[in-house]
């Protein structure tokens, strides 16, 4: 009975994870193909805060990224060193280094 | 008594300044953030997931009771010899009810735990206090649990190991190495700082230049292998990394790999690094709450512009900020900001603080550097404020002084300590202290 349950629930939950995944590959590719984030950025910063730091590159790229002053992660402090780096990839390896398994950084 | 243990007597603040509910819910989230509930690390370890729960809960239960013993259970005097390194005895029975069941559950696991412990010695220690041989274990807490018949049982209460937390920043699109780590490294990387000794009687006047660089800080080597090796890096550092990552007594190291693993020789300040979109990304070990901890870009900016316009904080901005902000941002705010010399190289620390007798036994007394060292690490804010206690401005003058050859520094405090008062601290950096200085001001509530 319960497995019956098991694999109801299963059936049920199955497009909505399919959908879902589909959702992100789509986001994913979206932001491949953004030409907006293949432009190269640099930065030489040490201890400056993520707001600053988002600052920096939406004026180097002309692209809005900005977090609120009052958002505690905001003052999350960041060393930077790189040159020419496609901003696409800074933002993800950005994500990167302030996440955990299931607690990413959205 | 380090910095690193008076994080951990901090935190066991946090925690004792808790409800019950949010213990627990930070205990939960300890766990997942160490790893406890991963099934794939149960699983390479042998363990059973519930049963290592349920452990690790009671282990840091006991951790957390002996901390907020030592913080506030016990008179000043016992206090100051334990921080001095000191072992106290004492009796089971006078023992708060929940370290009391700490022991107990203890003592019931060891081999002959069988009847009532009678009394405790605690020390402070980094190694084992009875054993010759060099543990290298961080500082703990060493207790040895007696009673009448069976020998001691010897326990310690010390932190979680690192390792875990970089396991849980690997996400699954990174990279944990990367071909470049294993590229032979160019001549003269990394950069090794040359000791050369002063002269016998150097100029005042040049002696600033002449002081001999004998390490480079963490900060200097991250941007090292971005310079040098052209490799992009990202990372997130502990604040004050000179005196943690001071001096690498590193092996020349072969490749990149080799020299990333020799920071790993730190065992609480591990450094831990992987890779993603081309980027090497570098981080430490830190609390499972240090992100919570983060101050908001905007109270950053006020504080420093504060400390560039007047140097020093206002009381009333600080009882402002503090207001405002979560006890984990007060300790974030603590590691941040007690550092901070003027111009003229004096330091100005600001301490909210217990009437720590270390600290009122130094007051206008010469200082040693390593006392200095410990005095700008002191982590203790909003420890402090919970307790409603003591408001300390204190001021280190520094003086370089030629002894026997030698640059030897030398630090004074400069200011009072004041007891059972708040001060102002505006008066304390012009040296011209305001007759309100001694009037005594209502602690504020929490």
């Amino acid at each position: 009975m319960k497995r019956s349950i098991r694999l109801a629930l299963l059936l049920a939950i199955l497009p909505l994870a399919l959908s879902f995944a589909a959702t992100v590959q789509a986001i994913t590719t979206l932001l491949d193909n953004d030409k907006r984030l293949q432009q190269p950025v640099s930065a030489s910063v040490a201890y400056t805060s993520l707001a600053q730091f988002l600052r920096t590159f939406s004026q180097q790229a002309h692209v809005p990224l900005r977090i609120d002053p009052k958002e505690p992660y905001s003052g999350t402090e960041i060393c930077a060193f790189f040159q020419q780096q496609p901003l696409g990839n800074v933002m993800k390896a950005l994500r990167s280094l302030l996440s955990y398994q299931h607690a990413e950084w959205l | 008594m380090d910095a690193d243990f008076l994080a951990r007597l901090h935190e066991s603040a946090i925690l004792a300044a808790m409800t019950p509910e949010e213990r627990l819910r930070h205990l939960k989230e300890v766990m997942y953030v160490c790893g406890i509930d991963d099934p794939l690390f149960c699983q390479e370890q042998h363990i059973d997931p519930k049963k290592d729960a349920e452990y690790f809960a009671k282990e840091t239960h006991f951790f957390w009771c002996w901390f907020h013993l030592i913080d506030s259970g016990l008179p000043p005097d016992t206090k100051q010899l334990l921080l001095s390194g000191q072992p106290v005895t004492l009796s089971f029975n006078q023992l708060p009810s929940d370290v009391q069941q700490a022991i107990i559950w203890d003592w019931q696991t060891m081999p002959d735990g069988s009847d009532q412990p009678a009394w405790v010695t605690i020390q402070i220690a980094n190694d084992h206090p009875g054993w010759d041989t060099t543990w290298n274990v961080e500082k703990a807490i060493w207790i040895r649990i007696h009673n009448s018949t069976a020998s001691p049982a010897v326990l310690h209460a010390t932190g979680q190991s690192a390792w875990r937390w970089y396991k849980r920043w690997l996400l699954p699109e990174d990279a944990p190495s990367d071909p470049q780590e294993l590229q032979p490294l160019p001549n003269g990387f990394p950069y090794q700082p040359q000791v050369t000794p002063l002269p016998p009687n150097p100029d005042p006047k040049t002696l600033a230049k002449l002081k001999p660089v004998t390490n480079c800080t963490l900060l200097d080597r991250m941007q090292e292998i971005a310079a040098k090796l052209h490799i992009p890096l990202l990372a997130t550092l502990p604040y004050d990394p000179e005196q943690i990552y001071g001096q690498l007594t590193l092996n020349p190291p072969k490749t990149l790999a080799d020299y990333l693993q020799g920071f790993s020789t730190y065992p609480e300040k591990w450094l831990y690094h992987k890779w993603n979109s081309g980027l090497l990304l570098v981080s430490y070990p830190r609390w499972p709450l240090d992100q919570a901890a983060s101050l908001p870009e905007y109270l950053l900016q006020l504080l420093r512009k504060n400390l560039q316009q007047q140097g020093l904080f206002t009381l009333s901005l600080l009882r402002q900020l503090f207001a405002q902000m979560t006890p984990f941002q007060q300790h974030a705010f603590a590691q941040r900001f007690i550092p901070q010399a003027d111009p003229q190289g004096h330091f100005p620390v600001f301490l909210f603080m217990l009437a720590h007798p270390e600290l009122e036994s130094a007051s206008g007394m010469p200082l040693t550097p390593a006392l200095t060292l410990e005095v700008e690490n002191l982590h203790l804010p909003a420890y402090s404020a919970w307790h409603k206690e003591v408001f300390v401005a204190l001021k280190v003058s520094v003086f370089d002084r030629d002894i026997w050859g030698r640059l030897m520094r030398e630090f004074r405090l400069v200011g009072e300590t004041t007891d059972q008062r708040w001060v102002p601290l505006e008066g304390i950096l012009t040296g011209a202290v305001p007759s309100s200085f001694w009037q005594t001001e209502e602690i504020p509530q929490k």
